[in-house]
């Protein structure tokens, strides 16, 4: 079955099925396919197939030509959905099987249009504001005797998230919608009311490797997850309305982040390096009980650190 | 009333008579040596000195020529006095007692002699000095002996002296030199200090050094490292008789004694809003030397505080990580600096003395006296959660070695004052 839809602003708005080739395409009420458009020739083009029995579009030489993509073309095969321009008219040709049902997943439901009202927006917005500020909640900074302004705290945090959200929602829509995904508002939302709940996370299992690892591991882990968090939370947003398969397409734009994070992270670390900024970690946390303070060292060793630190500060090379 | 009026009749005019006296007798033996850096007219450092021999040796502070001793090619050592003007140069300096032998080639004069013992107790003295290079100007206040506290002995004075007068003498009535003038206390009203004699006549005995920069470098850094030897071996011994005095407590937190060289502070300090109550207790040096462009020499401060919450146990926790950070004192310094290498840091936790701590230290190189470091060391214990000690060391111009075994003898002292 070979399957034409009439596009507008990039959404379909008439869909003809037909069974055979040849199919014509054009302003003349005898075509197969009838596009109204007065960009469009009385018999612009027409589909075909070929010798080898593949699908192709081919120009029937009006006056404002085919396109596929940016290119003029005389001739355009058909390889899964084919995008062209006759004039200023779009349409989109797929052959369709008629091979058995495919079992809908629970990612294709994702991909209905659902109905969003403001409602749905306001929703996805506190979702992600309540991770965030759970992060806060969680941090015991946040409960120092000294911040005695913590509902205050939250206020702001929530004001200032909920402009920082849209703004960069809409540029995360923009870009999507660059990229050619049928995206909406509300999916770039739902991303941030997911994915916020990464940070939270990220907080509850630094805090239970403090107690498990190490100073040294807990604190570069520390450092790490909130990275981890973030790429993961670009990584699924590349990926928001893309037909699967996307695990591969994930895990590219996973580590392209994670390579330029590294670069940020290094730059950052060499020139704070080469400033002399002293790099020291105070984090410390609260006994659990009985008294547990996590894994130790003996002075001695701490000792040699230290010894190891003088002899890097000496370093006639620095 | 009328008697403290008769008084002052009777002693003033006789007073006044011997000041003048001696500031006639006196003059053609004080200078006030300037360093120059380039400039005929002005000077970058100012101080007084005083003659000490009949062949033009001057007796100064050397850290009125320290910038010389530092750098001797790029400047120029100055004498002047009522006489003239002098060129210098440098014979001797002793960093740690902070005196400094220079001659004034073609000048004769009669010398001051020295005293032979330390100013008694409450006797009178007089001290010359030229204030801000405004005028050679005299003194007069009383010897106290000398101070209780340091490592390095200075002479306690009940006397005004100024900025500028540094290096002049400090004499007792025979016209005798019992000191020479090093420094004051601030914020304090008209308390001074002097260097005993003794020191004088010790770096009068030794040959002239040969005026290099390596070797004025070479002297330097042999005599840091005499002095951090003899400080840590005091703090050492001091550390280990501590041990039979009766502890400190310092509120719920304990330490034994700490060594007696150190002049130290009691602090209580409750925040009410907050709930919590800080105890500090706080200790340095005094008089240690300090070197151009390093800073102080073997100087050790120690804070010992405690705090106990009685409101959020998780975020009393949330507050000792700034303040383990205010403490911190190195500040950033690039790479390729030539007199300091970068701050270099490590943190763990520690285990000392019974106890778990969150340590927190930054080591700073010295690059030309090489061994020596800036060390801060930051302590916080882990192991309550509704109170905390926290020991903050800081150690400038020490060797790795002594500052981290002064550093790990200090924390093993340091308990918990009640048990849980």
């Amino acid at each position: 079955m070979i399957v034409v839809r009439i596009l507008r602003d990039g959404l379909t708005v008439r869909e003809q099925v037909f069974h055979a080739t040849p199919v014509s395409i054009g302003r003349a009420a005898g075509c197969d396919v009838v596009l109204t458009d007065a960009s469009v020739s009385r018999d612009h083009a027409q589909i075909e197939r070929g010798p080898d029995g593949a699908l192709v579009i081919v120009d029937g030489a009006g006056t404002n030509g085919l396109y596929a993509g940016p290119r003029r073309v005389s001739a355009e095969p058909v390889v899964g959905r084919l995008r062209a321009r006759l004039g200023l008219a779009e349409i989109e040709i797929e052959e369709v099987s008629s091979d058995a049902t495919q079992p809908i997943t629970l990612e294709d439901l994702h991909g209905l249009d659902q109905r969003r009202t403001p409602l749905t927006w306001a929703k996805y917005i506190a979702v992600a504001i309540l991770a965030l500020n759970l992060e806060t909640v969680l941090m015991p900074d946040f409960w120092s005797p000294w911040n005695s302004q913590r509902f205050v705290a939250v206020v702001w945090q929530s004001a200032s998230l909920l402009v920082a959200m849209l703004v960069l929602s809409s540029i995360l829509l923009g870009l999507l919608k660059a990229a050619g995904r049928k995206v909406r508002m509300a999916d770039v939302l739902r991303h941030f009311a997911v994915f916020a709940w990464l940070r939270p996370l990220a907080a509850v299992v630094s805090l239970l490797a403090y107690y498990a690892l190490p100073d040294g591991p807990a604190s570069t882990f520390r450092a790490m997850l909130p990275l981890l968090a973030s790429v993961a939370f670009f990584a699924q947003a590349a990926a928001i309305r893309r037909r699967p398969p996307n695990r591969a397409f994930r895990w590219a734009w996973a580590m392209a982040l994670l390579l330029v994070m590294a670069g940020v992270g290094f730059t950052g670390s060499y020139s704070a390096r080469r400033g002399g900024q002293p790099e020291v970690d105070y984090n410390l946390q609260i006994p659990l009980p009985g008294g547990t303070t996590g894994p130790a060292v003996e002075f001695s060793e701490y000792a040699a650190e230290l010894e190891a630190a003088g002899n890097r500060s000496a370093d006639p090379a620095r | 009333m009328n008697l403290l009026l008769v008084l002052f009749a009777v002693v003033t005019p006789q007073v006044q008579a011997s000041s003048e006296a001696a500031y006639a007798r006196l003059k053609p033996s004080l200078f006030t040596i300037e360093i120059h850096s380039g400039n005929r007219e002005a000077k970058s450092s100012l101080g007084s000195g005083y003659l000490v021999s009949a062949d033009g040796l001057i007796a100064t502070n050397y850290h009125v020529i320290a910038s010389y001793v530092d750098d001797p090619g790029h400047n120029q050592l100055r004498a002047k006095s009522a006489r003239g003007e002098f060129p210098v140069s440098l014979v001797q300096f002793d960093l740690v007692n902070d005196i400094a032998l220079v001659r004034a080639e073609g000048l004769e004069g009669k010398p001051l002699a020295l005293a032979s013992d330390p100013p008694e107790t409450g006797e009178r003295i007089i001290s010359f000095g030229n204030p801000e290079g405004l005028g050679m100007s005299l003194i007069e206040g009383n010897a106290n002996g000398f101070a209780t506290k340091g490592v390095v002995p200075r002479l306690l004075l009940s006397m005004p002296l100024n900025s500028g007068m540094s290096g002049g003498p400090i004499l007792n009535s025979r016209d005798q030199v019992v000191g020479t003038n090093v420094s004051i206390q601030w914020l304090s009203n008209s308390l001074s200090f002097g260097v005993p004699t003794q020191a004088l006549r010790d770096l009068l005995a030794r040959p002239a050094l040969e005026v290099t920069k390596a070797a004025l470098q070479a002297e330097t850094n042999r005599q840091i490292d005499a002095f951090e030897k003899e400080t840590f071996a005091a703090l050492s011994t001091s550390l280990s008789a501590g041990s039979k005095e009766p502890p400190l407590v310092i509120g719920g937190a304990r330490s034994k004694a700490l060594p007696s060289e150190f002049a130290c502070w009691d602090n209580r300090q409750e925040f009410q809003r907050e709930g919590v109550v800080k105890s500090q207790y706080g200790c340095d040096l005094q008089f240690t030397p300090a070197i151009e462009r390093m800073g102080p020499i073997a100087s050790v401060q120690i804070q010992i505080e405690h705090f106990s919450s009685a409101t959020s146990r998780y975020g009393f926790y949330g507050y000792l990580p700034f303040h383990a950070e205010s403490h911190q004192q190195v500040s950033p310094r690039a790479a390729g600096d030539p007199d300091l290498g970068p701050p270099e840091c490590a943190s763990n936790r520690v285990r000392v003395g019974g106890e778990v701590w969150k340590m927190t230290s930054c080591a700073v190189a010295f690059k030309t006296s090489p061994g020596f470091f800036d060390l801060d060391i930051a302590a916080t214990s882990l192991s309550r959660p509704d109170e905390a000690m926290f020991v903050s060391l800081v150690y400038k111009g020490f060797r790795m070695k002594s500052a981290l075994d002064l550093s790990r003898r200090l924390l093993e002292n340091i308990s918990w004052g009640a048990p849980r």
